[in-house]
């Protein structure tokens, strides 16, 4: 089942961008045509979670905050520039689960949207294991299978094969593999990446995976 | 106007009466050693006429001044009730009075311009910060580095002016709260993560395991500050953050900071001697990140050795004990 999630902000290109990528992470993703009316589209869509801006147009969103928590217990994130302590206050008060500033990382959010979901609805993350090509990552037991045989990974090498698996049949750039290693707080550095990849491959090696971690000249890295 | 001849008479009374006095006292003591009629006279009408002429005179220059009292209370900044019956001292006590209504009254027009000016400004930021969260969600998408550490030095800048403003402003919104050091490195830092993948410097952050009461948002925004230095300086090598005895050492393997510009770092507006540092330096980061630390109760010191390292050492001392 698709969690839904609806986007109450009045800027086109932060709430587009917003769906594009909650979309990439497997989200129903619903917006609001009418500001005057948010209640009956909120009513309407029946998200599982809301994101609300504060400035928008006709009422402000603590207002809309307010009316929803009278009507439904759903998790409320807001997500303002308007970071005072004052309106942090305010938000919570009005019964917000969560505050982010803007602007804000992709990552903070969908790890805050992850855990208000888990605490309310017994959400697993879906990408707990991930496969390709009968190779599994265990993320939880920071493990890899193949058939047979099975091969215990470190911590950091789990980070990097979750991203190699989430982006199966991309190339996946260094900067892209070290800024997700970054939000893990894993601070890595070109030697630490290379490493960690010589290592990785000598893993896959001895599992005999049917794959390998390619290096694209001044792209980056493919499963293939 | 016209009465002021009465309030001169009030006013020297007993300067007055004391030339009466001495007069009749003369005269008395002439008497009674028998000194002549004819004499007492000349003595009496030269004296009298000595003492009408200088107490004329002394009229004349206390209407001067009286004058040029109500002519300055006149003028459009005072506001004019003027009282023909006053004297020089009450005259003077007035304007004394009008002066500090006109200083409180431009004192609070002055703070009412601040705070204006400081909502606008709040209100800026806030308006500027939704653009910019847009572009960074645009370039999570599309994944360009250099933009994402452009766009990053932008919301420095922007969150710059918030500090400047707040910390210069007469009420000033400390929230001391026990702060876990370590999860306020690592937000700082991952704010950062764009800028140093993109300039390939390496980052080392020794875990502290300090808690400590102070202000979360203004530590964060002082180490912001100091990072942002540091990687601004660093073109290559690492930037090392650590806890060493009481402080929290920010340490880069950039150009140093010259010995002669050192005792100077923190002032305000100094970017270095001959433009060095770095021309586009401000000379704020520094100064209001003093400021700020002063005010919190810390401080904050550089060591630095030209071409080889700037060590930055906040102060980090838990005032529990202090506030409680």
């Amino acid at each position: 089942m698709k969690y839904k999630i609806m986007i109450v902000e009045d800027d086109e290109i932060i709430a587009g961008s917003l769906k594009r990528q909650l979309e990439n992470w497997d989200f129903t993703v619903g917006f609001i045509n009418d500001f005057k009316s948010v209640i009956s589209e909120f009513m309407a869509f029946g998200p599982d979670l809301v994101i609300l801006d504060i400035s928008l147009p006709y009422y402000n969103g603590y207002k809309w905050c307010n009316d929803i928590r009278k009507v439904s217990a759903v998790p409320i994130i807001f997500l303002s520039s308007m970071s005072d302590n004052m309106n942090i206050v305010m938000a919570m008060n009005m019964g917000a689960d969560d505050f982010i500033n803007k602007p804000f990382n992709f990552q903070v959010l969908i790890a805050k949207i992850q855990a208000l979901l888990r605490r309310t609805y017994d959400y697993q993350i879906s990408n707990d294991h991930l496969e390709y090509k009968g190779v599994l990552l265990d993320i939880g037991a920071a493990m890899l299978y193949f058939q047979d045989t099975k091969c215990e990974l470190t911590k950091n090498e789990v980070r990097i094969m979750k991203v190699m698996f989430e982006n199966k049949n991309k190339v996946v750039s260094r900067e892209l593999l070290m800024q997700r290693l970054w939000e893990s707080d894993y601070y890595v550095d070109d030697n630490t990446l290379s490493v960690n990849m010589t290592r990785i491959r000598k893993k896959l090696e001895l599992l005999k995976a049917p794959f390998a971690i390619k290096t694209k000249k001044g792209q980056g890295y493919l499963l293939d | 106007m016209k009465h002021l001849y009465k309030e001169y008479i009030k006013d020297r009374h007993y300067y007055l009466l004391s030339l009466l006095f001495i007069v009749f006292f003369a005269d008395l003591f002439l008497l009674l050693y028998g000194a002549e009629a004819n004499a007492l006279a000349y003595l009496n009408i030269s004296l009298l006429i000595f003492i009408t002429v200088m107490t004329a005179l002394d009229y004349w220059r206390y209407r001067r001044l009286f004058r040029a009292l109500v002519d300055f209370r006149k003028e459009p900044l005072i506001k004019d009730i003027v009282d023909d019956r006053q004297n020089l001292l009450k005259a003077y006590a007035v304007i004394i009075d009008d002066l500090k209504q006109i200083i409180k009254n431009s004192d609070e027009a002055n703070e009412k311009k601040m705070r204006e000016m400081i909502d606008y400004y709040t209100l800026w930021v806030h308006q500027i910060k939704t653009p910019i969260a847009a572009m960074q969600l645009l370039l999570d998408e599309s994944g360009d580095l250099e933009l994402k550490s452009e766009l990053i030095k932008i919301e420095q800048y922007v969150t710059m002016v918030l500090g400047y403003l707040r910390i210069n402003a007469e009420t000033t919104d400390f929230v001391f709260s026990h702060v876990d050091l370590d999860k306020l490195i690592g937000e700082v830092v991952k704010e950062f993560a764009p800028v140093f993948i993109s300039k390939h410097l390496r980052i080392e952050v020794a875990k502290t395991g300090y808690h400590f009461l102070t202000d979360e948002k203004w530590l964060a925004f002082v180490l912001g500050q100091i990072i942002s230095n540091a990687l601004k300086y660093t073109k290559n090598g690492s930037i090392r953050i650590y806890k060493q005895d009481h402080y929290l050492v920010v340490a880069d393997s950039g150009i140093g900071i010259d010995p002669k510009d050192l005792p100077r770092v923190f002032e305000k507006g100094y970017s270095g001697s001959e433009g060095r540092i770095d021309k586009r330096a401000s000379g704020i980061g520094l100064y209001l990140a003093k400021k700020i630390l002063l005010e919190l109760g810390s401080d904050i010191f550089i060591d630095s050795k030209l071409g080889e390292y700037t060590r930055v050492y906040i102060d980090i001392s838990d005032r529990n004990m202090m506030i409680e």
